[in-house]
């Protein structure tokens, strides 16, 4: 995850552009701010050590 | 819930109607108002009454829905400029045809965030809905306009829909009754989706008994919604009244303390004492369950709107444009982590119901922001209004439990507006949430919160 490449405009155009998603100029910004919360977000998930059984479930079913 | 009023069920809807006409205008929680179905559903009504029938347990009620739901007729609009080019829905919503048949009224459909992104509905498109208790700040989100219309006492029944919190956070805003059932338990087909995995839908209202009422003529399964899989019908109407004898039921207490204000913190222990909660209980890794869905979130409503995304960005509501398409970005692995994260959450918490039954929590940080108000604080730290409205409500359904939102008061300190408590139990276990709210109710610890010089 972003350890090695932060999360910045560069990034955020790239990946847009490998999903063939057009950001606007005037979005770039909100965009990669919004991404950013979201990475340091999934940091600490990504953190958590699971076990091979913790998978998700096709249907969720509390 | 039921009227018992002389006049016809047709007179009575008549003077709803002209009602929201109107008081709607300061509020703006309807989009649609439905007078021509409204009518004619009542006239069947008091025509099943004028032969002796039984017209259903909820004859003649009034109530409207938030507009991701399917009517028959009208585009679903989901709070978006872009659905106005949908055709109209060829059916309604399973959930109105099961209240139509307990003979409630339809009256009209209600306002919300766009796409039901959002906790405040502040929608650029439809225009804000107003905290009925105070004009200037927000009703909540998504299902703002459903809170709003109890809340100022519009119809006393609407439906919603809960992602993230979105029914608990605007019923703690407007000070009414909510509830989000296990997900699965009600039937989402005909509404338009938010996050698949994470979708519930749920009725508002200003009684506890009303709540009740609507919430069993809505059950049962429905292949049409494949998520739609309750183990059993379950009525609850008449198990407020059972009390809570034998029910071991436990204050939450860390993250939930940590990030609400002190005077919510201290609204939900005196509303605890009243029914002799003393115990208490730490969640066990709510901040991921939390931050699992929000990664969720993010990442399945922008797949959602990808296609829209990609052409006609411009057409989104801008309060949320930026966030769809930061969650378009999202790699796959981040996705798929929140969810394994959320199933090992899932297998934490389970194991606390092994020695608890219910627990209660705040609904929100704080109360209601002001409309426009981008930042609040919660507990001296400053954070982005928008997206921390539910931080409290977000780990609870991201694992998918039962919790009725219970009004407990109003704070003075937050201009007398009022806040919200978490009655929450294990999955299927409605009912315990019924009896615990009933109890607070009886204690008078919880009631419909009706507004300034109305009560």
């Amino acid at each position: 995850m972003a350890g090695e490449t932060p999360i910045d405009e560069a990034w955020v155009l790239a990946a847009a552009q490998a999903a063939g998603l057009a950001i606007a100029p005037a979005h770039v910004a909100g965009v990669t701010m919004n991404l950013a919360r979201i990475e340091q977000i999934a940091r600490a998930l990504n953190a958590t050590e699971l076990d091979v059984s913790d998978e998700i479930a096709p249907v969720w079913s509390p | 819930m039921v009227a018992v009023s002389n006049s016809s069920v047709t007179a009575r809807t008549e003077n709803v109607l002209a009602d929201i006409r109107a008081r709607d205008g300061a509020i703006n929680a309807f989009v649609d108002i439905t007078e021509a179905r409204a009518l004619a559903q009542a006239r069947r009504v008091d025509a099943a009454l004028a032969a002796g029938r039984d017209a259903g347990p909820l004859a003649g009620v009034p109530f409207a829905v938030k507009n991701l739901f399917d009517v028959k007729g009208l585009a679903t609009l989901a709070g978006s400029k872009i659905n106005r080019e949908r055709p109209p829905a060829a059916a309604d919503a399973t959930l109105i045809t099961r209240l139509e048949a307990a003979g409630a009224v339809l009256v009209g459909t209600l306002n919300m965030d766009e796409y039901a992104y959002g906790f405040s509905t502040e929608n650029t498109h439809y225009g804000a809905t107003r905290n009925p208790h105070r004009l200037g700040h927000v009703a909540g989100g998504s299902s703002g306009g459903s809170a709003a219309a109890v809340a100022a006492g519009l119809v006393p029944l609407t439906l919603g829909s809960d992602t993230n919190g979105s029914i608990r956070v605007p019923s703690s805003f407007c000070g009414v009754w909510g509830l989000k059932p296990t997900y699965g338990r009600l039937s989402r087909a005909g509404t338009f989706p938010f996050v698949n995995s994470l979708d519930h839908v749920g009725p508002f209202s200003q009684s506890l008994a009303g709540l009740a009422a609507a919430y069993d003529v809505m059950q049962g399964s429905d292949p049409l919604d494949p998520a739609c899989r309750p183990p059993q019908v379950q009525f609850v109407s008449g198990t407020e009244t059972r009390g809570i004898a034998g029910l071991r039921i436990a204050r939450a207490t860390g993250y939930f303390e940590d990030n609400a204000e002190a005077e919510v913190v201290a609204r939900v222990k005196e509303a605890c004492t009243r029914i002799g909660v003393t115990r208490t209980i730490e969640i066990p890794h709510a901040a991921l369950a939390r931050a699992a869905a929000f990664i969720i979130t993010a990442s399945e409503s922008a797949q959602l709107h990808l296609a829209n995304l990609k052409s006609r960005a411009d057409d989104f509501e801008p309060l949320i444009r930026d966030r769809l398409l930061a969650g378009a970005l999202i790699p796959a692995s981040w996705y798929l982590q929140a969810q394994r994260v959320r199933r090992w959450c899932h297998r934490q918490l389970m194991e606390i119901f092994n020695s608890i039954d219910v627990i209660l929590a705040p609904a929100t940080p704080r109360p209601a922001q002001r409309i426009g108000q981008d930042t609040f604080t919660v507990r001296g730290i400053e954070m982005l209004a928008r997206p921390n409205t539910g931080l409290l409500t977000q780990p609870i359904s991201c694992i998918g439990l039962p919790v009725i939102a219970a009004p407990i008061g109003t704070l003075d300190t937050f201009n007398g507006l009022p806040v919200g408590m978490q009655i929450i139990a294990a999955p299927w276990r409605e009912d315990l949430c019924f009896r615990v709210a009933g109890a607070l109710e009886h204690a008078g610890a919880a009631a419909f919160i009706p507004l300034a010089g109305h009560s």
